[in-house]
Parts: structure tokens; C-alpha cells; sequence
């Protein structure tokens, strides 16, 4: 009982000592100094893009005897061939600050890229994250297209907001019989630039 | 023949850049105005991630042939310098643009089956003035409620290569009556700069309803901009409601609804009073919605109609509103048809009973499995 008493009165004579103290801090100041500091800075707009995925391989394969040609894309499937299954296009991400817009195009067409008797070099392209890209201003649909030589609009706002700025660009070829030997290559070219 | 069948197509596999090809440009777009004879230096990152990559500048667009490079390859993440050298005159006035842009060069050592590369632009705006007198305006306004004032902007760009006085002035029309006019005080623009100006309007003479406002510029040539605004009060107006009812079962009554107000209405509903002969036959509310200012929604209510005859009723509906402190009413009296009702039962209502049955009968079923799992126990 007599230790909890001592306990009480050193509590209370610190807090008075912080009070007093406290009190006397206060009254040496003289008056009231304010500042204010203007802090300014400009966010400067970039335009970035970024391949996460960016090159295809189906490895060396050829077409299964007795038919005419062969069928591969990069969703999964290789037909009447045997070569390496792939199951993902190119990927194509918004990494910078504001939206822009895409235009494709290939370095060859399915002629020179393949070469045969009706070859075939086609690409689709969709939306790989929600509402990437909302199709306006682009001639490309969710269906296979022919590939151009010249830069054509893959997507006219493509969002550079987090978890919706990413497009899928996916290939579909087609091998005939008498194609063309040996490694056979070819490069897309995405081009970004500012939306207006 | 069969040699020809077994032909191969080899795509081999040698590639070094499999993981992320990122390119980037900032700043993102530069707006100029031309200047005869001026040279203009702008500086733009160019940032990779692949700090051996070779970029190749490039410049694109009707005006290029006045852009120059301090180089035309750079290394890895860098700043390239473009300088636009403007001629003399360009003939064509209004809006050009060159887009300066920097492109992956291609590794042809390396093969792929099909590979990528990337390209970023970035556009140089540039504005050239029309020749003479050329006012550029943007007329803004809003909505307000009775009383309030309201704020009239005007944006004006001088893009004409002279210079210009002019006095800006807003009639309000009301349908075709004019109002009112207000002006501004007069102006001198010079060639290429713009200005913004304010005129705050007093309402407070202005009853609710839609209003016409056009700003009017005389500087040699006279350039309009109509915008329609509205002063509002707290109302909301009995649109449409359903007109046609079968007798028979539960049905639908919806009663369409706008609001009037500036702000957001809260709790807006509607109370049906039917009536007959004798007076009041039968009553209901509807469910309560928020309308967002001038906004028109439906409300809706169901109820039994099978004491109802075939043919017109007179129905009050009364439709009941608040609004910041207040709350108001307003009543109109409709007529409402009710008409030979389907015996058929609606699929929905089928479904939901085959629905309930099916439930029931599965934990009839449960409870059944488990009375007999628990007696083999004991």
C-alpha cells in the first residue's frame, strides 16, 4: 500500500515538472514565425511500350505426308504438321503515362515469308487484360486477318492503366507443301505515338 | 510427287531476346506555333532496357524535311536532340505535324521464326496562322437552379497573322425572345496568343425552364457559338406511366420520371390512387429512387389486380420528392386501361415454382440420407 502511495506522488510530481516546464517554454517565445514553401513540379508524358512476349517460335517441322499443307498459330494448334505447339502471342504492354495508339506491320507477306502454293500469314488481335484496347480505330477484329506490309491501326487508345494495358497480337500461318526451305523468319514492327 | 509431300520448313530457334523489348519517348508531344525563319532545339529521352540495344531516329510527316538530328543511332538509353529549322513560310496554314520517332534496329544476325520490334513517336504539333483575320472560339456554360449565378467562358485564339480588337457579347434567348445581352469589356489580341475571359450572370430575374446563350465576336469577320443552358428548380415531372394493364394476377405499373433540379433528388416516388365510383378503390407506392440532376428514371410498382373489372379507371398519382432541407409533391390525375388478362402462366413464374419444387424435393432428399445414416449408426 505504501509503495503504491510512493508510485502516486513521483507520477505526480513529474507530471507537474513537465507541466511547469512545458509553460515555461511557452512563455519565451515573442511572437509567431510562419513559412510556406511552394512545391512544384511537372509530370513529364511518356510514350512506352514494352514486348513482354516478343518472338514466336515454332521450332523446325515440316508438313505431314500426303497433305497439301499445314496449319499453325500461336493459340495451341499446329494442323497436318509437327511442328512445336505454341500458345502464346505477341504481347504487347502500354508502360508509360498516358494512352497511344498501335500500328503493325510485317517485314514480309505470306509469299515471301513462306512461300508455296497459297501460303498463309494472318494475325488477330485482342485484348490480353479487360478493356486494353476498346477497338475503336482499328481494322483488325477478333478474327484472323491478313498481315500488311504497310503500318495499319491495331488500336487507336490503347490504356496505359495498370491491369488493362495489355493486347495480344496472335499469328496464324499457313504452310503448303512446296513452301519455301530452311529458316524461315520475319519481324513485326509496333509502332507507338501518342493518342491525340 | 512424294518428295514433294514430305518438303520441310525449318524455323529454328535462335533467338536472344525472348523476355521484354521495352522502348520509350518523353516528352510524349510538343505544340509550337510556326515562326518564320526561327530554329527551335527540343531535347527527347529515349529510354530502353537493353542498354546495347542500336535505336535509329527517324522523322515523319509533312513538315520533316526542316527536322535535323545531332545523330541519327544512338546506344541504349540516351537523349537525342531534334532541331526544326522553320523556312521562310509555309503555305498551308492550320494544323501540321511531324512525329520525331525512334525505332529498334533489327539484329539480322539473329534469326527467329517471327520476331518484334518496337517503334516509339512522338508528335511535334505545329499551328500555322491562317493568313489575315482568323478568331478561334470556345464558348462554355453550365447549368444552374433559380437564383443561382451562372458563369459564362469564353476561350479565344487569335490564329491569324494579324492582329484583333474586338468586343465579345451573350444574348440570352429564351425560345426566340431575347432577354437579355451582356458584354465584355473590349479587347486587342495579338497574332497567335489566346485568352481566356469570365462573365458571371445574375439569374436571379430568370424563371426555371431551358435558355439559348450565343456569343457573338465582331472583329472584321463575326464568329457565334450557341450553347443551351438551364435553370432549374425543385421539381420532377411525371413523364410516362404504364397505360395498359391485364386484369388478373400480379402486374406491373412504372411510372417515368425527370428531374428538374440542379442537384440530386433524393427519395423520388410515386403514390397510385385508382378510382371508381365511389372514390378511392385502391392505392400503392412504388419503390423510391435518387435522381442525378435533370436525370429521368423509372419508379415501379406491383401489385394484385384481380379486383380490378375490365375497362378505365381514373388513377392520381402523386409523386413525392426531397431535395437538400425540403421535401414536395406533385399530383396529376391519368387514365389507366385494364385490360382481358393471359390465363397462360408467364414462363418466369414457372420457372420459379419448377425451381422451389426441385429445392424442396432435394432437401426432402438430404434430410432423408441422413435420418438413415444416423438409424444405421445406432
Amino acid at each position: 500500500m505504501q509503495k503504491d502511495n510512493f508510485i502516486l506522488i513521483i507520477a505526480i510530481v513529474v507530471v507537474a515538472l513537465a507541466l511547469f516546464n512545458l509553460t515555461f517554454n511557452l512563455t519565451k517565445f515573442t511572437g509567431y514565425v510562419s513559412d510556406t514553401g511552394d512545391v512544384n513540379l511537372t509530370v513529364e508524358t511518356a510514350t512506352s511500350i514494352n514486348f513482354s512476349n516478343s518472338a514466336i517460335n515454332w521450332g523446325a517441322g515440316k508438313v505431314n505426308v500426303g497433305e497439301t499443307n499445314a496449319t499453325l498459330d500461336t493459340e495451341g494448334s499446329v494442323d497436318k504438321g509437327n511442328w512445336t505447339t505454341v500458345t502464346t502471342g505477341l504481347i504487347i504492354e502500354n508502360i508509360g503515362n498516358i494512352n497511344v495508339s498501335i500500328d503493325l506491320k510485317t517485314g514480309k507477306n505470306a509469299s515471301s515469308f513462306i512461300g508455296g502454293t497459297g501460303p498463309g500469314y494472318s494475325w488477330k488481335i485482342q485484348n490480353n487484360e479487360t478493356d486494353s484496347c476498346s477497338h475503336n480505330e482499328t481494322t483488325l477484329e477478333d478474327v484472323y486477318n491478313t498481315t500488311s506490309l504497310t503500318d495499319i491501326r491495331a488500336c487507336g487508345n490503347f490504356s496505359h492503366e495498370a491491369d488493362n494495358n495489355q493486347i495480344v497480337i496472335d499469328i496464324n500461318i499457313t504452310v503448303p507443301s512446296d513452301s519455301l526451305k530452311g529458316a524461315r523468319t520475319d519481324t513485326i514492327t509496333a509502332t507507338a505515338t501518342a493518342s491525340a | 510427287m512424294g518428295d514433294k509431300r514430305v518438303f520441310c520448313l525449318i524455323m529454328f530457334l535462335l533467338l536472344v531476346n525472348l523476355s521484354s523489348a521495352s522502348l520509350g519517348i518523353s516528352p510524349s508531344r510538343i505544340r509550337i506555333n510556326f515562326e518564320p525563319n526561327v530554329e527551335k532545339e527540343f531535347i527527347f529521352n529515349i529510354e530502353t532496357d537493353n542498354p546495347e540495344q542500336e535505336l535509329e531516329a527517324y522523322a515523319k510527316g509533312d513538315l520533316s524535311e526542316y527536322v535535323f538530328f545531332d545523330r541519327e543511332k544512338i546506344v541504349g538509353s540516351d537523349s537525342l536532340i531534334v532541331i526544326l529549322k522553320f523556312p521562310n513560310n509555309i503555305f498551308k496554314p492550320g494544323d501540321h505535324e511531324i512525329l520525331i520517332g525512334v525505332k529498334e534496329v533489327v539484329d539480322t544476325e539473329v534469326v527467329s521464326a517471327i520476331g518484334s520490334v518496337v517503334a516509339v513517336q512522338a508528335p511535334i504539333n505545329i499551328f500555322v496562322p491562317y493568313p489575315g483575320k482568323y478568331l478561334e472560339m470556345v464558348f462554355k456554360t453550365h447549368n444552374v437552379n433559380v437564383g443561382e449565378p451562372i458563369n459564362f467562358y469564353l476561350k479565344l485564339m487569335n490564329q491569324g497573322k494579324e492582329d484583333l480588337s474586338f468586343t465579345p457579347i451573350i444574348d440570352i434567348f429564351s425560345g426566340d425572345e431575347k432577354k437579355q445581352t451582356i458584354s465584355f469589356d473590349s479587347r486587342n489580341l495579338k497574332s497567335k496568343e489566346s485568352i481566356e475571359l469570365k462573365k458571371e450572370f445574375d439569374t436571379i430575374n430568370y424563371s426555371s425552364g431551358k435558355y439559348k446563350a450565343i456569343a457573338t465576336i465582331d472583329y472584321g469577320e463575326v464568329v457565334k457559338s450557341e450553347k443551351e443552358f438551364r435553370i432549374g428548380t425543385l421539381i420532377v415531372e411525371l413523364i410516362d406511366y404504364t397505360r395498359e394493364i391485364p386484369v388478373g394476377g400480379i402486374n406491373r405499373f412504372a411510372v417515368e420520371i425527370e428531374s428538374g433540379w440542379n442537384n440530386k433528388i433524393n427519395g423520388a416516388h410515386a403514390e397510385v390512387v385508382f378510382l371508381d365510383t365511389t372514390g378511392e378503390f385502391f392505392k400503392f407506392k412504388t419503390s423510391p429512387v435518387d435522381l442525378l440532376p435533370w436525370s429521368r428514371k423509372t419508379v415501379e410498382g406491383f401489385f394484385d389486380t384481380s379486383n380490378f373489372t375490365i375497362g378505365k379507371y381514373k388513377a392520381n398519382i402523386t409523386l413525392t420528392y426531397y431535395g437538400e432541407d425540403s421535401g414536395k409533391t406533385l399530383s396529376e390525375m391519368v387514365e389507366v386501361e385494364f385490360v382481358e388478362g393471359s390465363n397462360k402462366l408467364p414462363w418466369e413464374i414457372i420457372l420459379i415454382v419448377v425451381g422451389i419444387v426441385l429445392a424442396v424435393l432435394l432437401f426432402l432428399f438430404f434430410i432423408k440420407k441422413y435420418l438413415l445414416k444416423n438409424a444405421k449408426r445406432k
